[in-house]
């Protein structure tokens, strides 16, 4: 089917968004509560478009908008990017010490919040919590509290028993807010307090994994669970002697 | 009250032969109705329902009367509430004290207690049908409230009840159901205003089972009270409405959702099911028919945003509470995935009156555009506080003034508040608006669920737009920016502006605000939620400018804007405000109020409300 996006004609396949399609064909919508291995959440707003729905103009979050033949959208409009504008001057005001705030907004020509300024580190995109909901399995966040007393917690604030410590929310949190610390074969996720022991590799000694995360793996894994025996750069190191061999035996002329 | 007497139903023929011989039975010639509603149980009623029972025996008149406890009969402002049917003799103020007297004079001798009658001395009203308050409604969905037992399914079979559910399994195919819902105009009574019979029959078309239905009871507008009063009066016309709609939709189960702060409509709602089983109108082979369908009650956990539909899904899900994308509609994508079709209580309540009376009887009542009645719940500022169900159409001033009877003290009226957090303010030039979804919505307001609040020259306008912000912002779920944010900072915008440190640009700010929350949020409770604020600076800019430049509150409301005064031309040295105040700070001698020291005075406005000529003002 076709769509037309800022008033350029692309190409769409049924059940895809509209943020996919625009995004293959090469226009920016930008996005700070999307992940591709995630259902969308449609929570930041960033990404709002216009389009037309029942004779009415919405603006409707392009992660979660499933593209339509013939569908007419504006990713940049006067009351998109009022909308837009606005969202980033909230966010900078409610995290002016976040980075990707900052250069995000900025890209939209936002430098100044003109609000009272916190000083939160967490945008609430909720990628840790439908992350380990979602592709983790462990459900060891979720969202507690309301309105602006809204945050990322485990169960009561407490050291989540359910974590694997396996750092996936560290990895996809944008903001930094969530960090893992390690240190003398512990590793710590920040800010929730969990500690994980860690298990060490047998042949570099290095702390790879946690304890629970092994075990968790070893139980999806089967018997696939050996490639899990050492850390990845022993690994990989171990991998590359064996393709050397490989190339070297190769360009060994065969003996008849 | 037990069903041991009545056995299961088993087809639709043993229904209408039950209910004819629940009516032909013989009863007592008289009925004492006493409310039992959650306002006039605060007010003793449940005594005086105690004392009716009591003095009945013991005046050896338990054949001739029957005392019923009833739910809510509307008038609020004037409970304990008392009808003596069939005449329809209205006593107000009724305490468990004149239960004997009531019986002995009214009961027994026809004659009346006139110091219980509505009314100034001479000119007291008899007849329930006869008060301004009743005279101009048209109680549709609030029909049996006050004519029925609502623990008792025996009441409601004798007033018809269930009729129609025999009726549709009987005649109708469920197309026909939803073609009859359809034509009536039925249109969502919970505030979107959406064509009921649309969405059963987008749900309807979607493929597969099971399907769900629910009934939205989470009623969360301060002030409102519409759905409580039919819950709690009437639970089985909404439990009919219900089984159907799972006939024309094809469901398999429903779920009752109450929001937990209605523990009566819950008990309520538990009985009525429970009677309805033991009766076969829930559960398998309803009525012999090929129907099964059965209904859970969920309560809800105190979050004003499980009103909104998806975020209701969720939390009957075990989810957390808050709103989803949409589309997809749960008419297409709801409970567990599945086609699920919601309404509000109201909604429900009225399907059976539509299949019974026809949909032409219907659409002939109300507007082009929307049809039937609606439940209001007219509070503030008015004489007549309590529930009122009026034809779409009537006049707020209508409504206001001639069923509500006016403004105490004859204060002059100020703004009407429709559609509770989600509406917005009326003015007086609007008076003569007729009540529709569209009229409504061009003024800038909307009808909202149906809460009506009057407000008088003493209510700030600024302070109520700052009201409504602070509840939705309390209740946002804090999912999405544009709310969780954006409301924060109208809020702290609107509390400087009140505390005397608005800025030039606020109203500027304001604005802007109010378009992204509006244009950006996920769901109705952000996007509603400027609307009280762009209504009132439509209609009041004049007050937030007074606020920020003038650092002056006309209403006296916020206090650090506030100072007040004596008007030595008005005053008739009557010595109330010098009584009235707490603090002592007027001074004067002989009842000849002075001076008000601005010091002392804590502007609580105990004089400016007590004095009786308007002599104290805003400086």
């Amino acid at each position: 089917m076709k769509v037309m996006i800022d008033g350029k004609p692309c190409s769409a396949e049924p059940g895809q968004t509209v943020l996919e399609v625009a995004r293959s064909a090469g226009i920016d919508i930008p996005t700070l509560c999307h992940h591709g291995a995630l259902a969308p959440f449609s929570a930041c707003r960033v990404c709002l478009v216009a389009v037309e729905r029942n004779g009415r103009r919405m603006l409707l979050p392009s992660c979660s908008l499933d593209v339509e033949d013939e569908m007419v959208v504006e990713t940049t409009a006067e009351d998109v990017d009022a909308v837009r504008t606005m969202i980033l001057r909230l966010l900078l005001a409610r995290c002016p010490g976040v980075e990707k705030v900052r250069e995000l907004a900025a890209r939209y020509g936002v430098t100044q919040s003109g609000f009272p300024e916190g000083d939160d580190d967490c945008i609430l995109c909720g990628l840790c919590v439908r992350l380990c909901s979602e592709l983790v399995g462990v459900h060891a966040l979720a969202f507690a509290n309301r309105g602006v007393d809204c945050l990322v917690e485990t169960p009561y604030g407490d050291p989540s028993e359910v974590c694997i410590g396996c750092g996936a929310c560290a990895e996809v949190c944008p903001t930094g807010h969530i960090v893992v610390r390690e240190s003398e074969g512990e590793r710590e996720i920040v800010p929730f307090g969990t500690k994980h022991k860690l298990v060490a590799c047998p042949e570099c000694g290095r702390g790879y994994v946690t304890e629970k995360q092994l075990a968790f793996l070893e139980q999806k894994l089967g018997e696939k669970s050996e490639i899990l025996g050492g850390c990845p750069v022993c690994k990989g190191r171990r991998r590359a002697e064996e393709l050397q061999k490989v190339y070297e035996s190769l360009s060994t002329p065969r003996r008849n | 009250m037990s069903t041991a007497t009545l056995e299961r139903i088993e087809s639709i023929q043993a229904l209408e032969n039950l209910v004819e011989s629940l009516r032909s039975r013989p009863r007592a010639g008289t009925v004492v109705s006493v409310c039992l509603g959650t306002g006039c149980t605060a007010g003793g009623a449940i005594e005086v329902y105690e004392a009716f029972k009591n003095a009945a025996e013991q005046l050896g008149m338990t054949d001739q009367v029957e005392i019923k406890g009833t739910g809510c009969h509307g008038f609020c402002e004037h409970g304990p509430l008392v009808v003596v049917l069939p005449e329809g003799i209205f006593y107000n103020g009724v305490t468990a004290e004149d239960a004997p007297e009531i019986l002995e004079k009214t009961v027994k001798s026809g004659k009346l207690v006139e110091r219980l009658l509505y009314g100034r001395k001479k000119e007291k009203i008899v007849h329930e049908h006869d008060l301004p308050f009743y005279k101009k409604q048209q109680r549709l969905a609030l029909r049996l409230n006050g004519r029925i037992d609502p623990r008792s399914i025996e009441d409601y079979l004798r007033e018809g009840g269930y009729l129609s559910l025999a009726k549709v399994l009987h005649e109708y195919t469920p197309e026909r159901v939803i073609g009859e819902i359809t034509r009536s105009g039925l249109r969502g009574r919970g505030g979107g205003g959406f064509p009921t019979g649309r969405k059963w029959h987008i749900c309807r078309q979607e493929p597969g089972t099971p399907k769900y239905i629910i009934c939205n009871g989470d009623e969360g507008d301060p002030g409102a009270f519409m759905d409580r009063s039919i819950m709690e009066a009437n639970p089985h016309a909404v439990l009919e409405g219900m089984i159907i709609g799972a006939y024309a939709i094809g469901a398999q189960h429903g779920f009752m959702y109450v929001r937990a702060e209605y523990p009566l409509a819950v008990r309520t709602f538990q009985t009525a099911i429970s009677q309805a089983r033991d009766l076969g109108l829930l559960g398998e082979h309803i009525l012999g028919s090929g129907l099964s369908f059965d209904i859970t009650i969920e309560r809800g956990a105190g979050a004003f945003v499980c009103g909104e539909e998806t975020a209701l899904i969720a939390s009957i899900e075990g989810q957390r509470g808050s709103p989803r994308q949409k589309p997809p509609y749960p008419a297409q994508k709801g409970l567990w995935g599945r086609p699920t079709n919601i309404n509000n209580v109201e909604t429900w309540a009225t399907v059976p009156l539509i299949i019974e009376k026809g949909p032409e009887w219907f659409s002939a009542i109300g507007t082009e555009t929307s049809k039937g009645t609606k439940v209001f719940s007219l509070v503030g500022k008015v004489k007549n506080t309590g529930l009122v169900e009026v034809p779409m159409g009537m006049t707020l001033r209508e409504v206001i003034f001639d069923i509500g009877g006016g403004l105490p003290k004859n204060r002059e009226f100020k703004a009407v508040q429709t559609g509770g957090p989600s509406g917005g303010c009326l003015p007086a030039e609007l008076l003569d608006l007729k009540v529709d979804f569209e009229a409504l919505a061009r003024a800038g307001s909307i009808m909202g669920s149906g809460g009506m609040i009057v407000m008088d020259d003493r209510t700030c306008m600024v302070d109520v737009a700052r009201y409504f912000m602070s509840f939705l912002a309390d209740e946002s779920c804090g999912k999405c920016t544009p709310c969780r944010e954006g409301l924060k900072q109208m809020l702290s915008i609107l509390e400087r502006i009140c505390e005397g440190q608005g800025q030039e640009r606020d109203l500027e700010k304001l604005q802007e605000l109010c378009a992204a929350v509006r244009g950006g949020s996920l769901c109705g409770l952000g996007g509603t939620a400027p609307n009280p604020v762009l209504s009132t600076l439509k209609h009041f800019r004049h007050e937030y400018e007074e606020h920020i430049r003038d650092k002056r509150c006309r209403a006296g409301i916020c206090k650090s804007l506030t100072s007040f005064r004596i008007d030595e031309d008005k005053c008739i040295a009557c010595g109330r405000c010098m009584k009235a105040c707490p603090v002592e700070a007027i001074s004067g001698k002989d009842k000849q109020p002075e001076a008000i020291d601005q010091d002392k005075c804590i502007r609580c406005r105990a004089c400016f409300d007590d004095c009786p000529v308007d002599a104290i003002c805003v400086k």
